[in-house]
């Protein structure tokens, strides 16, 4: 089969055309399992494909998330039973089984396609938005969500890409879940932030609790935890200690300097306000100083800083301008 | 039927036996058709839910397997049957991911932009045809006034002659991907 005259070129160019018959897809999949070579030519065929256009590569997602996904539709209250983290957590047991039976009652409305989803994304700006159940969903830079329009599953499913900070308005019946890489972060009703880089993927819980699970594992994140995924390890953990609730700062404009740069402050507040600071003299950028701000007007925040470093702030639509002696 | 009376779990077993044995060769077939990782998982999964509801009525393997790859089909079929009334679809679609093989892309994508250059015009107009603009075999034949026969035999030459003189950068690619996973 792996004789070169005899590759199935013809039939290749179909399948990635997307031309195949299910008859000549069997083929395909039937021809790489019979011999090892074929696989290796397989692949080489599919990543010359792929690399022709600068699109969407394929990536096969991981199974067993795949299956939890599918077993939760078809049969809550039977698969659940089977979860080890239920075994674990009582309390949580009970609200996967209340709405495991509320579920089972909205599960005769027919499943609506994933056709229509909306779609966030995000450049350099950030972005607020209300999803369909009033949850409020804040989009950090370089993100995008996307979710079926009035959340009419049975679950309220959120495709994460990036960072972004949740809050949940609660409604038991209906759980909230974000899906982010092989990820899933279920909730009932919670304030969190979820944020994917190249190694990890972390959620940062302010109020409430979250059950990160991938494939079989899960764990349970309260608030004022931090639940790691380490995407090479497969891994799920707690990190130790107490995060940096500043990190969120983007989304809850929640504010608790502690001896930071005047540089960093503004770079934060430049994000959470949408606003741009313009420091005239380039010596205040390493002034430091201390205070904390709960979702203060931007106004007010900066005449905390005017008083406390001894600089004036003038704004000018949405630019301040930072004048004064610099600090050494 | 009655075969399987009082043995439901192992039915439902079955199923999940299936999903595993096929989710992957599924999930691969429908992305060829939709051109989308997430669209395909919904799809291989919308199908198993189907194969769910009708656990008892299983019979025999081979059967199974091609029910679920017609189904995998028809219902992708019928997604980009919608796709194309919805344009806002493709709109989102496109720039999430534009980013993502930025890394493999550049030099990858010069040097075998290169090298469909070099193809016979016949073979590189009806490989950009079906590969850049996504066209279906029989538009292309009838764009071209060529059978379908034709376009089919042009791309499986395209693809074996790309393969042959993109060996050594498949491999540098491979092991990209390789170490990315």
């Amino acid at each position: 089969m792996s004789n070169v005259e005899s590759l199935p070129y013809e039939l290749l160019g179909r399948y990635f055309s997307g031309e195949a018959t299910p008859e000549e897809a069997i083929a395909v999949d039937d021809w790489m399992r019979t011999h090892q070579d074929n696989q290796v030519v397989y692949d080489q065929v599919a990543a010359l494909w792929d690399s022709a256009v600068l699109q969407q590569r394929y990536q096969l997602p991981d199974k067993e998330t795949a299956l939890r996904e599918l077993k939760y539709k078809w049969n809550p209250p039977v698969v659940k039973r089977s979860f080890p983290a239920l075994k674990i957590a009582a309390g949580l047991a009970l609200l996967v089984g209340v709405a495991a039976i509320l579920m089972l009652q909205l599960r005769r409305q027919p499943e609506k396609t994933t056709l229509a989803m909306i779609s966030r994304q995000t450049a350099t700006d950030i972005f607020r938005d209300t999803l369909p159940d009033n949850s409020l969903a804040v989009l950090n830079s370089h993100s995008a969500i996307r979710y079926a329009p009035g959340f009419t599953d049975s679950v309220r499913m959120v495709n994460l890409s990036g960072e972004a900070w949740f809050d949940v308005t609660s409604h038991p019946d209906k759980p909230f879940i974000v899906a982010v890489g092989d990820v899933r972060v279920q909730v009932l009703g919670t304030a969190f932030n979820v944020k994917q880089s190249e190694e990890k993927i972390s959620v940062m819980v302010k109020s409430g609790l979250v059950r990160m699970s991938r494939g079989d594992s899960s764990i349970l994140v309260k608030a004022g935890q931090e639940g790691i995924y380490n995407i090479a390890g497969k891994e799920l953990g707690l990190t130790g200690g107490a995060f940096n609730g500043n990190q969120m700062g983007y989304a809850t404009r929640i504010f608790n300097f502690e001896n930071i740069t005047l540089k960093e402050i503004v770079a934060q507040l430049e994000k959470a306000y949408g606003i741009k600071v313009i420091l005239e003299n380039k010596a205040l950028e390493n002034c430091t100083m201390s205070s904390s701000f709960e979702n203060k007007p931007i106004e007010y925040v900066f005449e905390v800083i005017s008083v406390t470093l001894n600089v004036t702030c003038r704004f000018e639509k949405d630019k301040v301008f930072v004048s004064g002696a610099g600090c050494n | 039927m009655n075969i399987y009376f009082g043995k439901a779990k192992d039915q439902d077993k079955l199923v999940e036996e299936y999903f595993q044995t096929y989710f992957e060769g599924l999930h691969r077939y429908a992305f060829t058709i939709l051109k989308d990782n997430d669209d395909a998982k919904d799809a291989v999964q919308a199908v198993f839910l189907k194969l769910w509801e009708k656990r008892k009525e299983i019979d025999e393997q081979q059967s199974v397997k091609s029910y679920l790859y017609t189904a995998v089909y028809h219902y992708c079929l019928n997604i980009k049957r919608h796709q194309k009334v919805k344009d806002s679809y493709m709109a989102y679609h496109q720039p999430v991911y534009e980013h993502r093989n930025e890394l493999v892309g550049k030099e990858t994508h010069r040097k075998i932009m290169e090298h469909i250059e070099a193809l016979s015009p016949q073979c590189k107009l009806i490989f950009s045809k079906s590969r850049f603009e996504g066209l279906k075999y029989a538009e292309i034949a009838a764009d071209m006034g060529l059978s379908v026969k034709t376009v089919e035999v042009q791309m499986g030459k395209a693809l074996k002659i790309l393969r042959a003189k993109l060996f050594d950068i498949m491999m540098i690619l491979l092991a990209w991907l390789f170490f990315k996973s």
